[in-house]
């Protein structure tokens, strides 16, 4: 019995145990869930806290907060995007804006959304009022789901727009091609087309470097294209070309001014010109360019080659005579002067009164071969490299004749551009070293200075011829006082209209101007086509009457901007001066 | 309390430590996003407006716009080449009262300074 009772004791017990452990596990479970279930609170409450509380001060609306988290960051990209497409800035030399691209807004509409196509278009013939509302419908009216309204919409034309409250105008953001200066750099500086590609100017001849941001010289994280041209000097050039145009009655006329050591342009004009903000028909005519891309016989500013190359080439001295007292006849041809001295004239008297029959002279001296040659070391010859493509190739005699080196000698029978005609003379009296013609900033180091045209003695006494055509010749009206101008006429008749021959009454008159012209700093040219001889000029409207006065008036005006000093300028200081003893004056016409 | 189970309370306390630090620094990341992408648009903003300003500047300082104004408001002649003495050294100081004695300290501080400041870019050798 006792045995029994102690069995089933210990298996009492036994079962106790085992149900306590059980417990104990359940236990443990339920506590390590309720642990959990803790946690997760706790978390949600911290969450909430966190939402409700810490981030209350960046906004109420979590959700709203993170789309316009992600629409910033979507932004953002697109900013990124912009950057690195966006068309570089053209400035010039001193960083004022030539060209620019903003963003604008340009409205569209989506026809197949529009609710009442009749009032919309009239709406928006009231908001812009270059369109019509027929043409407005009809554009409402394409079979398309989206067509263009206008490019470049104002905040307040937005404003209006909205006003109208029709959901299918929508609008895009556009970069938008802006031209400060406006007409001021036109020839320039050109424009790009809607496809953002540039068609004309410096935005064509150098588009890959402005599209291409790697290219392009970086300014605080922009890019740039600093130019050489100077808006102050290339408003003085325009606004005297202008007044010259008006003051003559002239049709167009065109003007440059180089630095004779760099070849850097600071200023380029060819009037009539255009807005590059609203353009004209791409074939109009204030869209040529004479500067570069119109060739033009120019007469007697090509003496300045002829003179130089009997210098250089025979060594003659400025008492050389050559015998200007009859015309030279050379087959059917007769050469004579325009203002005939009929006399024997040394090569200073040649320059000074703008022989013709000298200068023939002094380049049948030379010899075609040697006249071609310097010719085409000149760059007279071929079409310049220029960062413009609007250039052309010169209209040179094909085949040369003996009769094409007298007549080249005065300038005639050979069609030039102005930028030619002033890079070669740049070439003559800076030292005698050839430069390039150049619209864009280079470093010093990288200017190539090697190709020697003439040498040092006679790039030095063609400034002093230059100067003695100014202060004792043609270019009187062309002088400042207190600085020292040199420079060179030059009157050329245009062929005539039915072909044959040249027509008298239809001058390119031009004048190219030096200063100063004992150290040269910069070439001045400026030529007016067809100007009207008027009272106060005598009728005549020659080289220097008509260029001569507006090539003074632009150096008198732009010597204090570029730095250039008042100088003595007697007779002691004039480089000019020693020439005069091969000078026989006597009264002779400008 | 077996080693064992001390060993799974700590790991769980880890656990949940890091939990919570690592959603802070969620937070906090995110956060800094937000304002950063807000910096970068307020930046790309006011930048396409300088850039909108600068050609605006531009625009109104044409030389054409700006010599018609002077001529017009102005009792003043263009610049000849009769006015230009030398360079600007030889200009007068015009005959204003002086800068506040303050200012003027600060400034002749700054000039001593950079009189004083030993030239850089010497071998130290």
């Amino acid at each position: 019995m006792k045995a029994l009772d102690l069995r089933f004791r210990q298996q009492h017990v036994r079962v106790s145990e085992n149900r306590d452990r059980a417990l104990k596990v359940m236990h443990g479970r339920l506590v390590f869930f309720q642990v959990i279930a803790c946690l997760g609170f706790a978390f949600m409450g911290l969450r909430a806290t966190d939402l409700m509380v810490m981030q209350a001060e960046h906004t109420l609306f979590p959700a709203a907060e993170m789309l316009v988290h992600d629409e910033a960051m979507m932004e953002e990209q697109q900013a990124d995007v912009v950057a690195l497409t966006r068309r570089g800035d053209i400035v010039d030399r001193n960083g004022v804006i030539l060209a620019t691209s903003l963003k604008t807004d340009s409205l569209y509409v989506d026809p197949a959304e529009i609710i009442d196509k009749q009032k919309t278009a009239y709406e928006l013939a009231k908001i812009f009022p270059e369109y019509t509302a027929d043409e407005l419908l009809e554009k409402l009216n394409l079979p398309r789901r989206f067509v263009w309204i206008k490019h470049g919409v104002t905040p307040k034309e937005q404003e209006a727009v909205l006003n109208i409250g029709e959901p299918a105008l929508g609008y895009t953001q556009e970069d938008y091609r802006f031209y400060p200066q406006g007409a001021l750099t036109s020839h320039l500086v050109g424009r790009i087309n809607r496809e953002a590609k540039g068609i004309m100017g410096l935005e064509r001849g150098l588009d890959e470097y402005l599209a291409s941001q790697k290219a392009t010289e970086v300014s605080d994280g922009e890019a740039e294209l600093r130019t050489t041209i100077d808006v102050r000097v290339q408003h003085i050039l325009r606004r005297e070309i202008s007044n010259t145009i008006k003051e003559f009655q002239a049709k167009a006329g065109a003007g440059l001014v180089m630095d004779v050591d760099t070849g850097e342009i600071l200023a380029a004009v060819s009037l009539p010109d255009f807005d590059p903000n609203n353009p004209p028909n791409p074939n109009a005519p204030e869209m040529f360019n004479r500067f570069s891309q119109g060739v033009y016989e120019l007469g007697s500013s090509f003496k300045i080659f002829s003179t130089a190359a009997v210098l250089e080439f025979k060594k003659v001295g400025m008492g050389h005579r050559f015998d200007a007292r009859e015309p030279i006849t050379y087959g059917r041809f007769k050469i004579h002067d325009y203002h005939a001295e009929k006399r024997i004239l040394t090569v200073p008297e040649v320059f000074m009164v703008s022989s013709n029959i000298g200068s023939a002279k002094m380049a049948e001296m030379v010899g075609t071969d040697n006249i071609k040659a310097f010719y085409r070391d000149l760059g007279l010859m071929d079409a310049p490299q220029f960062d413009l493509k609007e250039v052309s190739a010169p209209l040179v005699p094909n085949p040369w004749r003996e009769i094409n080196t007298l007549t080249t000698a005065y300038g005639h029978g050979i069609a030039i551009s102005p930028l030619q005609l002033v890079r070669a003379a740049a070439s003559i009296v800076n030292g005698g070293h050839l430069v390039t013609p150049r619209l864009v900033v280079t470093a010093p180091e990288d200017l190539e200075k090697t190709v020697r045209i003439v040498s040092e003695k006679t790039s030095r006494d063609m400034r002093a011829l230059l100067r003695l055509a100014v202060t004792e010749g043609t270019g009187g009206a062309s002088d400042v006082k207190g600085l020292l101008v040199g420079g060179k006429t030059g009157t050329a008749e245009k062929p005539s209209k039915d072909g044959r021959g040249y027509d008298r009454h239809r001058l390119l008159s031009s004048f190219l101007g030096v200063f100063p012209v004992d150290a040269p700093r910069y070439v001045v040219f400026i030529m007016v086509d067809e100007p009207k001889g008027q009272k106060h000029t005598f009728g005549y409207a020659t080289g220097g009457w008509v260029g001569a006065p507006a090539v003074g008036r632009v150096i008198e005006a732009m010597a204090p901007m570029v730095g250039i000093k008042r100088r003595n300028t007697d007779d002691a200081h004039d480089i000019a001066a020693p020439l005069k003893r091969y000078v026989h004056f006597k009264e002779h016409d400008r | 309390m077996s080693l064992q189970r001390v060993f799974v309370i700590f790991l769980l306390v880890m656990f949940g430590v890091s939990a919570v630090t690592l959603y802070q620094v969620s937070q906090a990341v995110q956060h800094k996003e937000r304002v950063l992408a807000a910096k970068r648009r307020e930046i790309a903003q006011l930048k396409e407006e300088r850039r909108l300003l600068k050609a605006e500047w531009s625009y109104l300082n044409r030389p054409e716009r700006l010599e018609k104004a002077a001529n017009k408001l102005l009792d003043a002649k263009q610049i000849s080449i009769e006015n230009v003495t030398g360079d600007a050294a030889q200009v007068p100081e015009p005959d204003v009262p002086s800068h506040p004695p303050v200012a003027r300290k600060r400034f002749d501080n700054v000039q001593d300074a950079a009189a004083t400041e030993p030239a850089a870019g010497g071998d130290a050798e």
